[in-house]
């Protein structure tokens, strides 16, 4: 999901919306450390829509606050969002031109067409 | 457009780019479905990171975001444990034998990089730049080069020299004599074509086709050669960027540059 959560803030500022066919779960070493990190690098907001949109069976408070970022079930919970839940088919999709960029096998295509670039 | 006079068996090579256009179908042609073909294999070759690269990379403080433009087959996807390490590149091929190590990676263009401004700590770029066929492009890469880089960031990119022979010190590529030769073409000034080069051997011209050989074909991968100093000229173009440090290092130029504020 990572990958997904960098690439959504692309836009025009409108986080990418996404869409998941086939999701895989695989098991990563939880690093408390590194969690909290990448938290400070992502968009929150963006990444809790993101669940929503997938519809996974995790529930994310819906602001951060200095504590909760201490929590070791929060931070577990994001450990499983970010580093265990891989879209291995799906789509990102422009907010604002409905554009859809396919994931497949796990990676995002990005590629512009040439009357997409100004 | 053959005369008489040419060779029957001579093919019609490629000529060097004068629109976007031929810009995009040279690179498709020779660079983006080589790299799809030869994938495995150009993966099986490339194994050794070069340190100076590892050098910068262990520069830079625990849990720092980096993006490998160009990451290829994600050989330095995993250097460190303690970095936040995303790829993109244009190849699938290669790309999909970056899933199989379980990195984080997307299929992009170096010129379109769909990431947010001011967002990495760092970024590499190596052996990458040298496959872009015209110097508005490369312009337009490094541009998003600097774009991404949070303002602090650095960057260090590496590109193939047209100069193997630096301070009478011979590059390794052209020290490991290759004893199979390729017919050498001599630049047709009438039709700007792009030369063949010989593998192992001294650049010719700063636009070339050079060889990989499979078992049942010789597929052909453009380059730009850069001469020295040519990355910092581009680099003179863009504002907000700071030259840290450049060297040359075993047959390619090299050069650490800061995004400023």
């Amino acid at each position: 999901m990572l990958t997904s959560n960098i690439l959504k803030g692309v836009k025009k500022g409108f986080p990418l919306k996404i869409n998941a066919v086939k999701i895989e779960n695989v098991s990563v070493d939880y690093n408390p450390d590194f969690i909290t990190r990448i938290l400070q690098r992502i968009e929150y907001d963006a990444l809790r829509g993101a669940v929503i949109d997938l519809g996974l069976n995790e529930s994310l408070p819906e602001t951060i606050s200095e504590t909760i970022q201490q929590d070791e079930t929060f931070l577990k919970t994001m450990h499983k969002i970010l580093l265990e839940y891989e879209i291995e088919e799906g789509e990102l999709i422009c907010p604002e031109t409905g554009r859809k960029f396919p994931i497949s096998k796990g990676i995002p295509n990005m590629l512009l067409q040439e009357t997409e670039i100004s | 457009m053959s005369s008489s006079s040419s060779p029957p068996h001579q093919s019609i090579l490629p000529t060097i780019p004068k629109s976007d256009l031929d810009a995009c179908q040279l690179e498709q042609e020779h660079v983006h479905k080589v790299y799809n073909n030869i994938a495995h294999n150009f993966s099986d070759t490339r194994h050794k990171p070069w340190p100076r690269v590892v050098e910068f990379l262990r520069s830079f403080p625990s849990h720092s975001l980096i993006l490998d433009v160009g990451c290829g087959n994600g050989k330095y996807m995993n250097i460190r444990n303690d970095l936040m390490m995303i790829g993109c590149d244009r190849s699938e091929g290669l790309l999909s034998i970056c899933r199989d190590r379980q990195y984080q990676v997307f299929l992009s263009d170096c010129m379109n990089i769909p990431v947010p401004t001011n967002m990495f700590d760092g970024v590499i770029c190596i052996a990458v730049l040298h496959h872009i066929s015209t110097e508005n492009r490369r312009l337009m890469a490094l541009k998003e080069i600097v774009r991404l880089l949070k303002p602090g960031g650095q960057a260090l990119i590496t590109v193939w020299a047209k100069e193997q022979e630096v301070e009478n010190k011979k590059s390794t590529y052209i020290t490991n004599k290759n004893t199979k030769t390729c017919p050498v073409h001599t630049k047709n000034e009438q039709t700007n074509e792009i030369i063949i080069h010989t593998p192992r051997t001294e650049f010719q011209q700063p636009d070339c086709l050079v060889p990989w050989t499979k078992p049942t074909e010789k597929l052909l991968r453009y380059y730009h050669v850069f001469v020295k100093d040519e990355l910092e000229h581009i680099l003179s173009h863009i504002s907000q960027v700071k030259i840290i440090n450049s060297y040359n290092d075993d047959g390619n130029w090299c050069i650490i540059f800061m995004k400023m504020a």
